[in-house]
């Protein structure tokens, strides 16, 4: 049978273990979300050649950004997410020190853009949905 | 719960081994009821710890009921610009903005147009929630824009616009 003051000294050894690995890892969780999200298929509601700026600008907005080109403008539609996640391994009450980090950080971004051509009229366009990409964690 | 088992375990099994002696007893029920102590402050400092909800607007609003005024090849730009006042591309870009693309979350400047034939007019709004945990921190930043982007002609008058009110969704 253990004695009373070899109990006492492992309860304090527990007590303290259990501080220090309540302590030892902390986890973060970071979101971003920039814009709005694109607001209409651009398959349905776009027509190469034929839809013009003010149909345009009607279905989707205002662009986020304009690019005026010789031959005509560029109108840039854009949704950012950037997702974050860190997990700490420290000792943060006495020494501070960092054992192991993991940091990952996904921004992915949906975007559309439309070329225009000095008529006014959908000259070619691309769209690209990056945010589907993103992973939960 | 599982410290409080494991005193009450430790409390029980020294019973048995020295029931006949009170003194020790007592002493044990001390140790056990400032264990109860400490891991009610140590787990009450785990859930009391702070949430963080921050506001931030920028911009001039943009009053909708007289977006619906504007009529393309009608309204003139100086009536436009004495409806929502000098447009922002005429204005550095937006403080908010500089800051997403000094962290590097928008890679252009969103929102600024430098053509004279272009007016524009941005309100943000950013919605930040945290909650910071001892083990676990969570942080959300939404960012939304009402946006007004008007189009004008050689004429001074107004060709196309679009008004799109991002700040609906926050």
């Amino acid at each position: 049978m253990a004695s009373i003051g070899e109990r006492k000294s492992y309860k304090r050894i527990l007590a303290l273990t259990s501080l220090f690995i309540i302590g030892l890892c902390s986890c973060s969780i970071g979101r971003v979300y920039r814009g709005s999200e694109i607001r209409a298929d651009p398959k349905e509601s776009i027509t190469v050649g034929t839809t013009t700026k003010a149909q345009i600008l009607r279905v989707f907005g205002p662009p986020d950004w304009i690019q005026k080109q010789f031959d005509g403008d560029i109108f840039v539609y854009a949704y950012t997410r950037k997702n974050s996640s860190t997990l700490t391994l420290e000792e943060p009450f006495f020494t501070n020190i960092t054992f192991f980090t993991f940091n990952r950080v996904q921004q992915k971004r949906d975007s559309l853009i439309i070329l225009f051509g000095k008529d006014g009229v959908i000259k070619d366009y691309g769209y690209y949905r990056g945010t589907m990409e993103l992973s939960p964690l | 719960m599982r410290i409080l088992k494991v005193y009450e375990c430790m409390v029980y099994h020294y019973r048995l081994n020295s029931i006949s002696n009170g003194e020790e007893i007592r002493t044990m029920k001390n140790l056990a009821r400032i264990s109860l102590l400490a891991s009610t402050v140590f787990l009450l400092s785990l859930i009391c710890t702070g949430c963080i909800v921050g506001r931030y607007y920028e911009g001039p609003n943009i009053v909708a009921e007289k977006v619906k005024d504007i009529k393309p090849g009608v309204t003139t730009k100086q009536e436009i610009i004495e409806w929502f006042g000098p447009p922002q591309n005429y204005l550095s870009p937006t403080v908010f903005n500089k800051i997403l693309q000094d962290l590097d979350i928008t890679g252009e400047p969103l929102g600024t147009f430098p053509f004279a034939n272009i007016l524009s007019y941005q309100y943000d709004q950013a919605n930040i929630r945290a909650l910071v945990l001892v083990l676990f921190n969570y942080a959300e930043a939404k960012v939304k824009s009402d946006h007004l982007v008007i189009f004008v002609d050689e004429n001074e008058r107004v060709k196309y616009y679009g008004f799109y009110r991002g700040t609906e969704e926050l």
